[in-house]
């Protein structure tokens, strides 16, 4: 504890032994004092003057201050003072909870008493509020000792190093963005030094190659990375950037800590001495696997579809060459217009020849100028189908050659593009021969049907007129013949009756035949009357000689004039009407006639059997060659007369047998 | 009837074979005798008046006027006269239209017996 001047004066009187015990003390401090003062003289000899170090503390910029050991400030110099804006008054005799708040203060006292236990110098950091700032300082606090060695304060230098700690928080923060940066890059950043081939700083090496910055500590160690087939091509470009001074770009395959190789990109920078000399290179290298894998990828890619491109050309080129000499050796007439104005890029032969022209007078006219169409129309109408449809076949059209002749074509055209523009490609087939081959066919068939029923009219006359009359004439005559005989006949000749009985029994047979035949060969009522009556008649025929009962529909105002028409329509009825009765297996048929857009329609239909289709096809053909009638012959006339015939049938659901016939000629 | 006069007879009839047949036919009959024959309609329209047969056979089928139309013309002219159609058409229109036409009776050739039933009920119907 220490002892004061004001302790010595208050002491008690003393006794005698402790007089001697005073006077060897006061002899001793005499010689104290002595040496003291030797001391001082020693130490003004050595060290400044109490007017220096007053002259220090007014002075420094570094804050110096002292507390008792109760914390209160028993000096202060002016930069703590101006520092705090305050005058010594207001400082001296306070404690820090009194001048910076208990919170503040507890931290600074804190650090006071760590001293004082210490009994020697510490240094902290310690922080005040200054004008609303927090500022740092570095403050170097050490205990002031009496003489006896008691610790009566503590006194503080502080630095304020609020600027510093600003920096370094400042690079903290900078460093922990470059970190997370590089941390979230695919990216290493490297510094190394050339002359000592020392790597000096590395960050991203684990994240980039899966190794620890201890593995590759110098550049030789980074150079053993680089695939051996880079490397030589890598380290020329580098030593001569290098030497220029030059900042690099190097892209190379870097070994992976797992042995495969990795796609990096090294932009570096070369650091020069003053001199110019290089001392470090400063690098960043990136992963660019995933693009360079894309790249490759993508080159592949375009091989593959250049390769295409080649094939598909080379392809396309055959196909054209293949094209054009099918089209050229076509011997069907073949031409090449554009889509728009109708213009000859290219015709054959056939095409020239059928329309009378050479074919260099065709390319590059239009169908205008040739006057090609009969219909000027034409081509306009046959582009809006080919739009509408795509294409068209068996499209019929009449044209005019050279020459004038008007003939026709049966065209087939679609769309196609040569050189990138859109064209038609027509093939035309002339059938001009086939028409007027098909009219004659068809002027023949119609006299053939006109000359059959001349024929079966002349040969119904002859067993009409002649036979049957001479036939008449001897059932008369063996009527005349009986009566005599069985008027005078002997009796021993009675078997002659017999034998005239079997010869009466014959010629009735004979009459009955021609009768029929003579009918059927030749209906009167087919010329004399109309459709409608001369179906009648065949219904009420068909149910007296076959037991077939017809119900007739006619449509009201069913009209055909053309009598060869007539005939061949109840022919053909009568046809039907027998393949019931031979087949249906039912005793009852319906005809009906209805007329549409000059097209008449003869249906017969029965509910019996029906039959299976290809089945019956095969017997129609097979009695086409026995007894030249049936469907297949009902078929071919009429397709002669512009008709066509349909069948629906079907085992157990009966039979419609559908005849269309246009009512004049075409 | 007159059992001992025969009926006066006309037949017309285009077929010369038939013409001859009924003569022979008619010349069996004592109750029936051909007055008159024709081959065609319009000399059958010329002789009748001049002949007055009771009945005059009509074959349908004859050339140029045919017999449905001599009939429609004998009826016109002679409504009293007996008129009987054969044919040798095997068909039912056909007496239609004879009836229609006037006839009295119809009967198809090839059954001679039938014939001559035809034409004695048409001159005597009862």
């Amino acid at each position: 504890m220490p002892v004061t001047a004001e302790d010595a004066a208050t002491a008690p009187q003393t006794t005698g032994l402790e007089q001697g015990e005073l006077k060897r003390l006061r002899a001793e401090n005499t010689q104290l004092r002595e040496a003291l003062a030797r001391a001082r003289a020693e130490v003004d000899t050595f060290y400044p003057t109490e007017g220096l170090l007053y002259e220090f503390l007014e002075a420094t910029p570094h804050f110096v201050y002292a507390k008792d050991l109760d914390g209160r400030y028993i000096m202060a110099n002016p930069a703590h003072l101006a520092l705090f804006d305050a005058e010594i008054g207001e400082v001296l005799g306070k404690d820090d909870r009194q001048r910076f708040g208990a919170e503040a203060a507890a931290l600074l006292m804190a650090n006071d008493r760590a001293v004082v236990e210490a009994g020697t110098a510490l240094q902290f950091e310690e922080t005040h509020l200054v004008d609303g700032v927090e500022c740092h300082y570095l403050s170097t606090k050490f205990p002031l000792h009496r003489a006896d060695g008691s610790i009566y304060a503590v006194c503080g230098i502080s630095t304020d190093i609020t600027g510093q700690k600003q920096i370094e928080q400042a690079l903290r923060e900078s460093e922990a963005r470059f970190r997370l940066a590089i941390d979230a890059a695919p990216a290493l950043v490297y510094a190394s030094d050339l002359e000592t081939d020392q790597i000096l700083s590395l960050y991203g090496l684990k994240k980039l190659l899966a190794e620890e910055p201890a593995q590759v500590q110098t550049r030789q160690a980074w150079v053993e990375r680089v695939h051996p087939a880079d490397l030589a091509g890598c380290l020329a470009e580098l030593e001569a950037a290098t030497a220029a001074g030059e900042n690099f770009e190097l892209e190379y395959r870097l070994r992976h800590g797992d042995g495969h190789y990795i796609d990096v990109r090294e932009n570096t920078t070369v650091i020069q001495d003053e001199a110019g000399r290089p001392l470090r290179h400063v690098g960043v290298v990136l992963d660019i696997s995933a693009r360079k894998q894309a790249e490759r990828e993508l080159r592949a890619l375009n091989e593959v579809l250049e390769a295409r491109v080649r094939e598909r050309t080379q392809a396309l080129a055959a196909s054209r060459d293949q094209f054009a000499r099918l089209f050229h050796a076509s011997p069907v007439a073949g031409g090449i217009t554009t889509l728009a104005g109708g213009r000859f890029l290219d015709v054959n032969e056939r095409f020239a020849a059928i329309a009378g022209y050479e074919r260099e007078e065709i390319v590059g006219h239009t169908v205008a100028d040739l006057g090609l169409w009969l219909d000027t129309d034409e081509r306009e109408r046959m582009v809006d189908g080919l739009l509408a449809q795509g294409g068209l076949d068996n499209h019929e059209l009449r044209f005019r050659t050279r020459s004038g002749e008007e003939r026709t074509a049966l065209a087939s055209v679609e769309l196609i593009e040569m050189d990138g523009q859109p064209c038609i490609l027509g093939m035309y087939v002339d059938i001009t021969d086939r028409i007027q081959a098909e009219q004659q066919i068809q002027a023949l068939a119609q006299a053939l049907t006109l000359a059959e029923q001349r024929e079966r009219r002349r040969l119904s006359a002859v067993l009409h007129n002649d036979l049957q009359q001479l036939l008449f004439s001897l059932e008369m005559q063996l009527y005349l013949l009986r009566r005599d005989l069985e008027a005078n006949l002997p009796p021993e000749q009675a078997s002659t009756l017999g034998a005239l009985s079997e010869i009466e029994r014959m010629m009735e047979q004979a009459l009955a035949v021609t009768r029929t035949l003579s009918l059927e060969l030749n209906p009167p009522v087919l010329r004399s009357e109309g459709l409608d009556a001369a179906l009648a008649w065949l219904g009420t025929h068909m149910e007296e000689r076959h037991r077939l009962q017809v119900d007739l529909e006619v449509a009201d105002g069913i009209k055909v004039t053309s009598e060869e028409r007539r005939i061949l329509l109840v022919q053909f009825a009568r046809e039907l009407l027998f393949n019931v009765v031979r087949h249906a297996g039912t005793a009852r048929a319906q005809v009906s006639v209805t007329g549409e857009n000059g097209m008449l329609t003869l249906t017969v239909a029965d509910e019996g059997r029906g039959f299976d289709m290809p089945t019956i096809l095969k017997q129609e053909l097979r009695e086409e060659e026995t007894k030249g009638l049936g469907l297949f012959s009902i078929r071919q006339r009429l397709g002669l007369f512009g008709g066509k015939l349909q069948i629906e049938s079907e085992p157990g659901t009966g039979t419609r047998v559908t005849i269309q016939m246009p009512l004049v000629s075409s | 009837m007159d059992l001992q006069r025969p009926h006066r007879i006309f037949i017309v009839e285009d077929h010369p074979v038939m013409r001859k047949t009924y003569l022979m036919l008619f010349d069996q009959v004592a109750d029936l005798e051909v007055c008159g024959v024709a081959a065609d309609g319009e000399s059958a329209l010329q002789q009748i008046p001049e002949l007055a047969p009771e009945l005059v056979v009509v074959d349908i089928s004859l050339p140029g006027m045919s017999g449905l139309e001599l009939v429609t013309a004998l009826r016109t002219a002679h409504p009293d006269l007996h008129l009987v159609v054969v044919t040798g058409h095997d068909e039912s229109r056909y007496a239609a239209a004879s009836y229609r036409a006037g006839a009295d009776g119809f009967v198809r050739k090839g059954d001679t017996e039938s014939i001559l039933r035809a034409l004695r009920q048409t001159l005597a119907p009862d």
